[in-house]
């Protein structure tokens, strides 16, 4: 047939792409953590000593726990703004005031990473412009969450204002004409009608800070390290193995949080169809 | 809504504003500012630092990299992707299910990952191409493409699919119907597919800082360099010119959009032509 | 009627969508300078035929003659039809002037020639002050007269509509039906249109094909299919009527002059019942009145037999019924009409 010929020349090109990509990213970066010695040889003699080290030493489980309580802190402290302030957008009556906030909101992404985290470097820093009020949040963990949370607070935003917008108003009406006071039409009808979009807003934030880079390393102070600048650091210090396996756990964490949230939304969903 | 719940939200969304905006406006404060280090509001108004900036040869040279990876990146990424996007839409195509999750697969690849894998690639097998413009490109092309197919494949999912049918009933050939039919129609998203992928490969650090040696870097690889010396004034003058650029570039597009009248689907502006 | 409109003929034509087959052996003549309809359930694959028709798909088996010329492989843009979509597929980013110019620039018209003829078209359906407008302006009526006028000024052998109607209000279905026949006949070309609804398809067709299930049940007249229905299916879809299932004679409490033949049906129109004093001799068996409503000619009348049977009844306005009456069903024994089941 003529038009699945077509499609197929169309459709072609970006997958050989990809594929080539894929394919070589997950080979090399097995074949590099699994030698022990520096070299830039497409295969080298196999050799676990550097998984072996990467797991046993203590450093490493360190770092691992850093990151994920990381995610999870951000992660959760995004949601908790993110939702109330999807809210406000949706109940702006003025569409000019939601474009405006839109816009405010979806700004940061438009600037690089870097210049951001500059910018809470300056604001945090010890008798800055907000005196001693941040005393100690810079180069520890307090500063990284913040500037982490205003990092990707678009991302939760726009999947929950998504969810937000797709719930029907005649349900909170009807809910109230049923006599649902304020508090039991938010818990009992708009928090499990826009769980969907709350799931997806932390699953993205979620995978944004664990694999975060520039902003734990430039705010974290050497104090807050976490698996992302560990292969940073192991390629300055030239150990490509022991990036190579950082790598390799990196990418294993990515998409264990990947099929964790793919299951709870379906589990998500799948209470709903069944009820 | 009573006075409470009114007050109480626009406090939230005042505080939230403030929160989003005040790391990009102190940079911008502290580049004209006088002070070397901001402690409030600034005692005096100066040039001096983007004057420094601008001439500060890294950052320069950074400046024209940057420029060159993003075009280069974004044209590979709209090459690449509309087309997949095109027939992955509307073409008799089977497993478009599994064609759309490789293409959106990069997402959940951690950049540092990307840029790591990437670094590895070009050591073993295609030496040449690290620290040069198309070995970072080709590598940005992977964070871009899923925004592009995305970008692109709801703006053809918006369109009904039977108006290329039209066209080519009414006797335009396939390159034709889609030239005058489909094109105009998804030109919107096809600016916002290549505005947003330029900025996302300019503004991109995480890949870029494992493809490029220290002495000749894109312009934020440059100031993440910096950043992990010292930071100074100049540093705080190429940031906020970095900040004034993409927002001017992302105002323009909204402009240059609306003036030719590519937000013209809806009801209004038709009503104003007519 | 003029030579060049020419007539279809569609031979043995198959098309499956993987497993399932969507027409089963079509074969049709379509008369020239006719309107046909082709008529029949969702699902039943007239839109399916359509396509095929219109070059936007291509048959499985059989072949597909369009005044005398093969066209079974011809694409779209080829071939001597044109289309008129469902939704109207108005291009939404032209105006109604280069919507219906676009068909005349393919084939490379352009200049004064270019204007007299979408003009001549826009007048055709009387939307020339409507030229300059952009479709989103436009109200439904007034998009899927654009539609046709932008088939039409291709002067194609065969117009093909694809439900033109069915998205319009009724008030405004009942005008079009008129339009249509009218610049059929205008334009002596073609028309062979697609609808599920039967009052439409008798109202505006020479000849109507009731389709079922990817086959053609019956081709003919809208008389002929309403009197001679030749399958049960084509005695129910064509107007109302009451389906009697049975050996007979008396079948639901009702007793009929002839018993029906093995593998038949019996049929009464609603407007061949009677009604009369329950036990009277006219009557042939007692029913309930169970529901009446006035339509403006006529009372319609739920009737429902002794067995639970519910029947339709058309009687004259100003025939006094009570609901809960008990009378007497009468008809005359010419208005049966037996169809195979």
């Amino acid at each position: 047939m003529r038009s699945r010929r077509l499609a197929t020349v169309l459709v072609a090109p970006g997958t050989a792409y990809l594929i080539l990509v894929f394919v070589s990213i997950v080979a090399l970066l097995f074949s590099y953590s699994a030698r022990s010695e520096r070299t830039a040889a497409l295969v080298a003699p196999v050799d676990w000593a550097t998984w072996q080290n990467v797991l046993t030493d203590a450093y490493t489980w360190q770092v691992l726990t850093t990151t994920v309580l990381l995610g999870l802190v951000v992660s959760v402290l995004t949601v908790l703004v993110a939702y109330p302030l999807a809210w406000c957008v949706h109940t702006m009556r003025r569409p000019w005031q939601a474009t405006t906030m839109l816009f405010v909101i979806f700004s940061p992404i438009l600037v690089s990473v870097v210049v951001r985290t500059y910018g809470w470097a300056m604001l945090l820093r010890e008798n800055g412009p907000f005196g001693s009020l941040f005393d100690g949040w810079l180069y520890h963990q307090p500063g990284v969450i913040v500037a982490l949370v205003h990092v990707e607070l678009p991302f939760a935003v726009f999947p929950i204002l998504a969810a937000i917008r797709s719930v029907p108003p005649e349900l909170g009406r009807a809910a109230a004409d049923l006599g649902a006071g304020p508090l039991r039409r938010f818990l009992r009808v708009q928090l499990p009608l826009t769980m969907p979009g709350v799931l997806s807003g932390i699953q993205l934030v979620f995978a944004l800070t664990i694999s975060a880079f520039a902003t734990p390393a430039l705010l974290g102070g050497g104090r807050v390290t976490v698996l992302a600048q560990t292969i940073y650091q192991s390629i300055q210090q030239l150990q490509w193995p022991t990036a190579a396996a950082q790598a390799v756990l990196l990418l294993i964490l990515a998409l264990l949080v990947l099929t964790l949230f793919t299951g709870l939304a379906r589990l998500v969903s799948g209470g709903r169809a069944a009820r | 809504m009573t006075a409470l719940v009114k007050a109480l939200r626009w406090a939230w969304i005042t505080a939230c504003a403030v929160f989003i905006t005040a790391p990009l406006l102190i940079v911008l404060v502290a580049s004209v500012s006088t002070d070397h280090v901001l402690t409030g509001w600034p005692s005096g108004f100066t040039l001096e630092w983007i004057r420094t900036a601008l001439s500060y040869e890294p950052f320069q040279v950074g400046f024209l990299y940057s420029i060159e990876v993003a075009a280069l990146a974004t044209v590979i990424a709209l090459a690449l992707g509309v087309p997949a996007a095109y027939a992955i839409a509307r073409l008799d195509l089977p497993g478009t299910g599994l064609l759309r999750s490789i293409f959106v697969a990069p997402l959940s690849l951690p950049r540092v990952v990307t840029g790591f894998s990437f670094f590895v690639l070009y050591v073993s097998l295609m030496p040449t191409a690290y620290g040069t413009v198309g070995g970072v490109a080709l590598a940005h092309v992977l964070l871009l493409l899923p925004f592009v197919i995305s970008v692109v494949g709801s703006g053809l999912a918006g369109l009904d699919p039977q108006l290329e049918a039209a066209a080519r009933d009414l006797g335009a050939t396939p390159w034709r119907a889609f030239r005058q039919v489909t094109l105009p129609q998804i030109r919107l998203s096809l600016v916002i597919a290549a505005v947003f992928g330029f900025l996302t490969s300019f503004d991109e650090v995480d890949t870029s800082v494992f493809l490029m040696p220290a002495g000749t870097t894109t312009l934020p690889v440059a100031i993440f360099l910096r950043l992990e010396q010292n930071q100074d004034p100049t540093t705080s003058a190429v940031s906020s010119l970095m900040i004034a650029g993409s927002l001017l570039l992302a105002g323009l597009t909204a402009v240059a959009l609306r003036r030719s009248g590519l937000f013209g689907t809806g009801r209004n502006e038709q009503k104003e032509q007519a | 009627m003029t030579a060049s409109a020419s007539s279809i003929e569609i031979s043995g034509v198959t098309r499956r969508f993987g497993a399932a087959t969507v027409l089963h052996g079509i074969s049709l003549t379509i008369a020239a300078n006719s309107f046909h309809c082709l008529l029949g359930p969702s699902g039943c694959g007239k839109t399916t035929l359509m396509h095929l028709l219109a070059g936007l798909d291509v048959p499985d088996e059989g072949t597909i003659v369009i005044g005398g010329t093969e066209h079974t492989r011809t694409p779209a843009h080829r071939r001597p039809t044109n289309l008129v979509f469902q939704s109207g597929a108005l291009f939404p980013h032209m105006s109604v002037r280069d919507n219906v110019a676009f068909g005349l620039r393919s084939d490379g018209l352009k200049g004064p020639a270019l204007r007299t003829r979408v003009d001549e078209s826009l007048e055709l359906v009387a939307m020339g002050e409507f030229a300059g407008r952009m479709p989103a302006t436009l109200s439904g009526g007034q998009r899927q007269r654009i539609a046709i006028a932008r088939a039409l000024v291709k002067r194609p052998d065969v117009l093909l509509l694809d439900e033109p109607l069915s998205a319009l209000d009724l008030a405004l279905q009942l005008h079009m039906r008129r339009e249509l026949k009218r610049w059929q006949q205008e334009t002596g070309t073609t028309f062979v249109c697609v609808t599920h609804n039967q009052a439409e398809a008798m109202e505006i067709a020479d000849e109507i094909s009731v389709m079922r299930a990817g086959t053609i049940e019956q081709t003919g007249s809208a008389q002929e299919l309403y009197a001679a229905p030749e399958t049960r299916f084509v005695a129910g879809f064509i107007g109302e009527n009451n389906i009697f299932t049975g050996p007979g004679p008396v079948i639901d409490g009702i007793t009929f002059p002839t018993p029906a033949a093995d593998g038949q049906v019996l049929t009464l129109r609603p407007e061949h019942l009677r009604l009369v004093e329950a036990g009277s001799d006219d009557s042939r068996g007692g029913v309930r009145v169970d529901t009446v409503g006035f339509t403006g000619r006529t009372i319609r009348a739920g009737l429902r037999t002794g067995t639970g049977r519910e029947l339709l009844a058309e009687l004259p306005a100003g025939t006094p019924l009570t609901p809960g009456a008990e009378v007497g069903l009468a008809f005359d024994a010419g208005h049966v009409y037996a169809v195979p089941s």
